[in-house]
């Protein structure tokens, strides 16, 4: 039950984080294309933005090392 | 706990433990080494370019958003940016580890940072830190509401600062040895994809360990721009 959870957790958040990166990307090669001057400033934002979303999913995977810790 | 360090010399006084470990003797050689490397860096001319174009990153990216004594902020940041940058970069020199993926680092590294900012707000405001915690333009009757709700929210930015960079680096290695142990476990010449997995990944965490420093520096100085700048 401790390893389906744990599977459950980093799965979930896997598919959340994905979807929302996959915006991030978007929107910024959109942004790009339309104003290719302000290309710096939007790398450093959509980096800012990565690390945020990156570290939710692996929130989960730390939850999920601590669930297999567990229930074993 | 998933942590399993190893102890060098057993310490203890007065019920703390002062035990030197692993990661100790890692944070005492990469201050070291940040040490050496500025002064050499001062020394001869041909490296100073190199202490130029870290002055400059810091410069532009974190201390340029604080509205005051930038002079003093700056060289706190550097400092931080520098020990975070080759603390997490330490995990990935054979027989290393970074200290970074112990949380007891990051979340003494947080605390620094959660005191620092407000004890900076309250030297520079004084009593008024607390009133500067409201944003602006909100109407009196939600006054003791936002108050809560921004207590709350300062109280969890050292956590979630101290958790982001600790998830970060530990997730990283995790992810390195289950790929090593498919690469021990694989017959013959399969051994090859897990072993390509393994060098992906060690790239990849060269990058993620320079965003998690610059995030950390980023988040630092934000929070030390919102208590110090914050007067209405």
């Amino acid at each position: 039950m401790g390893l389906l959870a744990a599977g459950l957790s980093i799965g979930l958040a896997a598919l959340g984080v994905s979807f929302s990166l996959a915006m991030v990307f978007q929107k910024t090669l959109d942004s790009i294309t339309r104003q290719p001057d302000m290309l710096g400033t939007f790398r450093v934002l959509m980096f800012i933005g990565f690390a945020f979303i990156e570290a939710i999913a692996l929130y989960a995977l730390v939850i999920s090392f601590q669930l297999i810790s567990v229930s074993h | 706990m998933v942590h399993h360090v190893e102890v060098l010399v057993p310490l203890s006084a007065a019920g703390i433990d002062f035990s030197i470990t692993k990661p100790v003797i890692i944070m005492w050689g990469t201050s070291a080494f940040i040490f050496l490397f500025l002064l050499v860096a001062n020394w001869f001319h041909k490296f100073r370019m190199v202490e130029a174009f870290v002055y400059d990153f810091v410069v532009d990216a974190f201390a340029s958003s604080l509205p005051t004594q930038r002079r003093i902020w700056f060289s706190f940041l550097m400092t931080l940016f520098l020990f975070v940058f080759f603390n997490n970069i330490s995990g990935l020199i054979p027989g290393g580890e970074a200290p970074t993926s112990n949380i007891n680092v990051t979340a003494g590294l947080a605390i620094l940072v959660f005191v620092i900012a407000h004890g900076s707000g309250i030297i520079n405001h004084g009593f008024h830190h607390i009133s500067n915690l409201i944003p602006d333009g909100v109407p009196k009757f939600l006054y003791p509401f936002m108050f809560i709700l921004e207590l709350v929210s300062h109280l969890a930015r050292p956590f979630s600062l101290a958790v982001r960079l600790f998830a970060n680096m530990f997730a990283g290695h995790q992810v390195l040895t289950i790929f090593l142990g498919l690469a021990i476990v694989a017959p013959s010449i399969l051994k090859l994809i897990p072993f390509g997995g393994v060098v992906m990944i060690s790239f990849f965490e060269i990058f993620v360990a320079f965003i998690q420093s610059f995030i950390f520096t980023y988040l630092a100085s934000f929070y030390i721009s919102d208590a110090v700048g914050g007067a209405h």
